[in-house]
């Protein structure tokens, strides 16, 4: 099972295999692989073998089911499934009653044809960037299972870089679909602050929690993207704005876009390879543009005081009542925001405003800033210090450092796995103005279509 | 997602010196005592209807500190009158 959904779409509706075919070897990869990676939570057999055979029906009627048609995905375990609990890495969720219906993301991508196959691995309510959950085990990077595969939505990138699902979903609030799609080496969209619906998925710092897709390949991407959009009254931060489809423009070149390579806070504290990878890219591009967010280092602090406190009042009651329920480190992170004196956060929401209008002036000049996606290579498990452009770094904290200054402000981000002969993966994070998600698509194909970008797959491709 | 356990949180994320230290005003709280930033921490959890923990205390002074510098890195300078700052939901016809 490690077709990109495009071609596997294809082939089902073509009639070169079934729905049930695709949903059993998805299953059967899963099987086999995931003892190893750790990437599931729980796989849902039945509900997916019920809905291939649903599909198959149809297909046999001479339906056209939708673009994603017999496509296996799988979801970041805060995401409701109907019937299943919504367990968001945490212990102290698991004993609520199961979820009534589906994530409106889940919803939409069934839609278009795709089946859920599962729910994944997570760091306990989303707040951590490694997917080592004391609860469910940590999740392996499926290029080395020594290293870690990222989180917060680790088993969301580790699914696909291991070739278990062409497709997943995650959330993002810090840089939680791009810093593992970055460590695993696929393709992660975090797009504009209420572009796609959140509706069922469980928030973490709601004034940035976003979701979105990640898959092998920039047109799997952008097809699972599209499926998603559009305005739902179910989320109060959906925006009414028309569904902007990138699928077809997505192969239209990157004439006439401003592209600018990263400058500044993106241009240091970080390996001298992800550098000179960004540079690479930049060079591939044929520009010589540099562009730096003025006040970025002031976003970054930003995020975490907001991050902190906004995340502890939602967990608030849970403190109440079940404190040692908790993973220690979330536990004791939480409580201090709780405590946290109201200044602190107003004066993050201030210095983010003014954070946020600086950047959009760079905007006015710039289609597309191209930054390294994280400041180094995936850090072994349990690693806690690393050395860092002369810098000792506790890696937790530090793989948002390019991602948060982004994610604070809402502004749209696409991570590209770059192709080398590095033994791990190396991604570029590209950013661009709110709502120009396709500016972003269209780079991504560009880099994809000239060899420069592509995902890292263990196992054969189909 | 944040890790405020990290030490580099301890330090500002950066070199610039918190504004308001730099005005002179009052060191914040991350300078206060153990002892007098536990009794804090205990008097503030009561007005909420929270329980530390007794183990879990020196976890939660820790990142509270780390907290605390963080955001001196983001304190405005001391001025007579604040910019119309967009914080209240604001209705534009």
């Amino acid at each position: 099972m490690t077709a990109s959904a495009h071609a596997l779409a294809a082939s089902v509706q073509a009639g070169r295999q079934t729905a049930s075919q695709a949903v059993e070897a998805s299953l059967a990869r899963i099987a086999a692989s995931d003892a190893r990676i750790n990437a599931f939570t729980r796989v849902t057999s039945e509900r997916a073998r019920k809905r291939a055979a649903t599909l198959d029906r149809r297909l046999a009627a001479g339906e056209r089911p939708g673009p994603l048609v017999g496509v296996p995905f799988a979801v970041k375990n805060l995401f409701d499934i109907a019937g299943e609990t919504t367990i968001a890495g945490s212990r102290i969720s698991a004993g609520d009653p199961p979820a009534q219906r589906d994530a409106t993301a889940i919803v939409r991508l069934e839609d278009a044809g795709a089946i859920l196959v599962g729910a994944l691995n997570m760091d306990e309510y989303a707040s951590g960037f490694t997917t080592e959950n004391s609860h469910y085990g940590v999740t392996r990077n499926p290029h080395d299972p020594s290293r870690l595969a990222g989180g917060s939505s680790g088993g969301s990138a580790a699914a696909v870089a291991a070739g278990m699902v062409p497709l997943s979903l995650g959330s993002d609030t810090n840089g939680s679909i791009r810093v593992p799609s970055a460590l695993c080496g696929v393709f992660g969209l975090k797009p504009t602050y209420g572009r796609l619906s959140r509706a069922g998925a469980q928030l973490f710092a709601e004034s940035f929690d976003h979701i979105g897709p990640i898959a092998g390949c920039a047109s799997d991407l952008a097809l699972a993207y599209d499926a998603m959009q559009g305005f739902d009254a179910a989320d109060a931060v959906c925006a009414p704005v028309a569904p902007d489809p990138v699928s077809a423009c997505a192969d239209s070149g990157v004439g006439g876009l401003r592209i600018a390579l990263g400058d500044g806070y993106f241009a240091r504290r970080a390996d001298a390879r992800a550098l000179a990878v960004a540079m690479d890219v930049a060079r591939a591009l044929g520009t010589t543009l540099r562009a730096d967010l003025p006040e970025a280092e002031r976003g970054w602090a930003a995020s975490l005081v907001i991050t902190l406190i906004e995340g502890s009042s939602v967990h608030l009651p849970r403190l109440r009542t079940r404190p040692h329920d908790f993973d220690p480190m979330t536990r004791d992170r939480f409580l201090a925001g709780a405590l946290a004196p109201a200044e602190l956060y107003l004066n993050a929401q201030r210095a983010r405003r003014r954070y946020r209008e600086a950047a959009l002036r760079v905007f006015e000049t710039i289609d597309v800033l191209i930054t390294p996606a994280v400041p180094f290579e995936a850090p072994p498990i349990g690693a806690e210090r690393i050395r860092v452009a002369g810098e000792s770094m506790n890696p937790r904290g530090m793989l948002g450092l390019f991602t948060q200054p982004i994610s604070v402000i809402g502004l749209p981000a696409l991570v590209v796995p770059i192709l080398s002969d590095d033994a791990l993966p190396r991604a570029v994070q590209l950013v661009a103005a709110p709502w120009n998600e396709a500016a972003l698509f269209r780079v991504a194909r560009a880099l994809e279509t000239a060899g420069v970008a592509g995902a890292r797959i263990t196992g054969n491709r189909a | 997602m944040t890790d405020a356990t990290d030490s580099e949180l301890k330090q500002p994320p950066f070199s610039a010196t918190p504004r308001r230290e730099a005005a002179g005003a009052p060191p914040a709280a991350g300078d206060l005592s153990d002892d007098a930033l536990d009794a804090m921490l205990r008097a503030t959890a009561a007005t909420i209807r929270l329980a530390i923990p007794p183990d879990c205390l020196a976890g939660v002074r820790e990142n509270l500190r780390a907290i605390i510098k963080t955001a001196g890195a983001l304190v405005e300078p001391e001025a007579p009158s604040h910019r119309m700052d967009e914080l209240a939901p604001v209705y534009r016809a």
